[in-house]
């Protein structure tokens, strides 16, 4: 799947968006005077700038006839953000090599080129290379063995 | 004169202990590694890196620090000459002439060259640095918040400047950037901001978060995208060092680049790239013959690596002396060792005087490792460039996913490190270049404190901004230097400077 976008048009909609929810999320706070600013002033401030560069953009956009068509694919993208989120989900229950181990593993169904030899030896090396690394010589406290167990 | 020497010396003498000899040799070792793998520029290089130096002491973490800048500076050169894939905007000049010569089979000699005018360069700037951040920094203690805020806006536009994307969305990148630093709590009055009082976001958004998401993440996204266009490089090395006719038309140009790169890298807003740009122009109006530019000419790679380099290591005096990150390779750099409780700025200098000349002298031996390392070992760089990417991801996704977690132990940084993947590979699709964003998000915050207490001490009167004649002075050459972006012809320079 492609998702096909207009430059200019997708740049001025981001920053108005963006403006917007920072006005939206920033409301609740203060802003007092500029001899004594609240917390709230410098960024609705920095949230208007915003919102006028999107309306610039869409309004130099409308003459230009809003830029060049730039295309996203959906796979890799929802692919790469679906590997972290197994990350997250698996580190605390499995551990550092094993959750690294299948990480590695299910890289493998990315649509590259690749041989199961290679990326199981890939895989094994990585995933003992990270506990050592990061278990047993920088002794980060990240959990190394499945499940809480520790020997 | 003396005093510097003095005090080259006691960084030396810190700087040679074994341990942190190792530190350094390490630290250029893993920076040209990684740096080196195709699709890692020197920012996700030296992201991924930092959290290893987070749990070393200051001395050696700043000394690995500056091996790892190095390091991933000199991949980038590697990979611009030997597969045409220039890591960042600097390098884009080095791969014109330089990946020429590699698919003429004169690879060995571009990277040899490559690395003795880096060498060279870094010589000559660590001395610049040496005579000109300490009396820069003294300037600055006379700096009040009026200045400081000046000269953050200086910064930030020229960032903006010297952006890829269009000016306007660069400006709009950099108010993004700084509202996304400023969420967490308030410093001066320890209230929540756009945190939907979420608790997580109360310490604010982790810097490295951004940095691997934007330039990491985002990087592995686009790479697996242009899966057609990926090149391997197919030239076998013949010979590494250059022939007698080709040093001698390299080393003049390594001095012109050196020259241009100090003086050029000094201006805040990443002078190493004009450098690099402006060298190889020079270089090309004085050769006898300037078609021989585009394919193959050594002195447009001699030139520019020499350049770029005096202007990279120069672009350390702004930091140092002024607390301010030039670029967004910088920025990192400052962020790194906030972490070990260090603030860059005027009081550094006299403050931590040993960790500072530890850190110059460090350099040059940085600098020296990267010859003695790269000039044997380049077979083994063109190898690491031929590994398939099927096996090459999953490590450094694996390596963002650790290195993000390892700074706070906190799942959710993991999570919102994918989140910002994702909207820096959108944003850089829309025109929206990334860099000046995690730029203006670290020093976002300095700027607004700056600003209130500018305001505050004025008693609300914008009028400060005018009347102190050097905050004046630096607001005047900010707002000449969007004048002159706003005239088409210099526009067009870029762009043709950008294309060529």
């Amino acid at each position: 799947m492609r998702l096909k976008i207009r430059q200019q048009l997708a740049s001025g909609l981001f920053f108005i968006g963006f403006g917007a929810l920072a006005l939206w999320i920033g409301s609740d706070m203060a802003i007092g005077t500029a001899a004594d600013m609240g917390v709230g002033y410098v960024p609705r401030l920095l949230a208007f700038g915003c919102i006028a560069v999107g309306l610039f953009q869409l309004g130099s956009g409308t003459v230009r006839s809003w830029g060049d068509i730039v295309a996203i694919e959906a796979r890799p993208l929802t692919f790469v953000v679906a590997l972290i989120l197994l990350f997250t989900l698996v580190l605390p229950l499995a551990g550092l090599p094993l959750t690294v181990f299948l990480l590695v593993m299910a890289a493998a169904l990315s649509g590259e080129a690749f041989r199961w030899t290679t990326i199981l030896l890939t895989a094994l090396l990585v995933a003992v290379g990270a506990a050592l690394l990061f278990g047993v010589l920088l002794r980060l406290q990240i959990p190394i063995w499945p499940l809480g167990w520790r020997p | 004169m003396m005093e510097i020497v003095g005090n080259l010396g006691l960084g030396f003498s810190i700087a040679f202990s074994l341990k942190n000899l190792l530190y350094c040799f390490l630290g250029a070792l893993f920076g040209t590694l990684i740096g080196v793998l195709p699709g890692v520029g020197p920012l996700a290089t030296i992201a991924l890196l930092l959290p290893i130096t987070f749990h070393l002491e200051p001395t050696g973490a700043l000394i690995m620090l500056a091996g790892i800048f190095y390091g991933a500076q000199y991949g980038g050169s590697t990979t611009a000459i030997l597969v045409n894939l220039p890591g960042e905007a600097t390098s884009v000049v080095t791969a014109m002439d330089g990946y020429q010569m590699a698919r003429q089979g004169r690879a060995g000699s571009a990277l040899a060259v490559a690395a003795l005018a880096s060498f060279f360069a870094g010589c000559v700037s660590t001395l610049v640095i040496a005579c000109l951040a300490p009396p820069l920094s003294k300037l600055a203690l006379a700096f009040g918040p009026a200045e400081f805020t000046a000269l953050f806006v200086l910064g930030l536009i020229a960032a903006v400047v010297l952006a890829s994307g269009s000016f306007i969305a660069s400006i709009g990148m950099v108010m993004v950037g700084i509202l996304l630093g400023l969420v967490g709590t308030d410093v001066s009055t320890g209230e929540q901001r756009m945190t939907l009082g979420y608790r997580p976001l109360f310490d604010g958004i982790e810097f490295i978060v951004v940095a691997m998401g934007v330039f990491g993440i985002a990087e592995i996204i686009d790479n697996l995208e242009r899966r057609e266009t990926r090149q391997l490089p197919d030239g076998k090395i013949s010979r590494l060092w250059p022939t007698g006719e080709e040093a001698r038309v390299a080393w003049p140009a390594a001095v012109r680049g050196t020259v241009l790169g100090s003086v050029l890298g000094v201006l805040p807003g990443g002078g190493a790239l004009v450098a690099s740009f402006a060298s190889y122009g020079l270089e090309k109006r004085i050769a006898k013959d300037p078609s021989r530019f585009g394919k193959g000419a050594i002195e447009g790679v001699a030139g520019p690596e020499a350049a770029n380099n005096a202007g990279a290591q120069a672009s350390f005096i702004p930091m140092f002396a002024l607390g301010i990150p030039p670029n967004a390779v910088m920025a990192l750099m400052i962020a790194a060792m906030t972490i070990h409780g260090i603030t860059p700025g005027p009081k550094f200098l006299s403050d931590k005087p040993t960790l500072f000349w530890a850190m110059v002298a460090s350099m040059w031996i940085g600098n020296l490792m990267l010859v003695v390392l790269n000039l044997p070992l380049v077979g083994l760089w063109v190898r690491l460039l031929r590994i398939p990417y099927a096996y090459l991801f999953p490590i450094i996704l694996t390596f963002c996913c650790i290195g993000v977690y390892s700074v706070n132990y906190r799942l959710f940084d993991v999570v919102l490190m994918g989140g910002f993947g994702l909207v820096g590979l959108v944003l850089k699709r829309i025109g929206c270049e990334p860099a000046p964003m995690v730029l203006a998000f670290v020093l976002g915050p300095m700027l607004e404190e700056q600003f209130r207490r500018t305001l505050l001490l004025s008693d609300g009167d914008f009028s400060v901004f005018a009347t102190r004649p050097l905050a004046a002075a630096l607001l005047a050459t900010a707002a000449l230097l969007v004048v002159l972006m706003s005239f088409s012809a210099l526009r067009k320079a870029r762009v043709k400077a950008f294309q060529e």
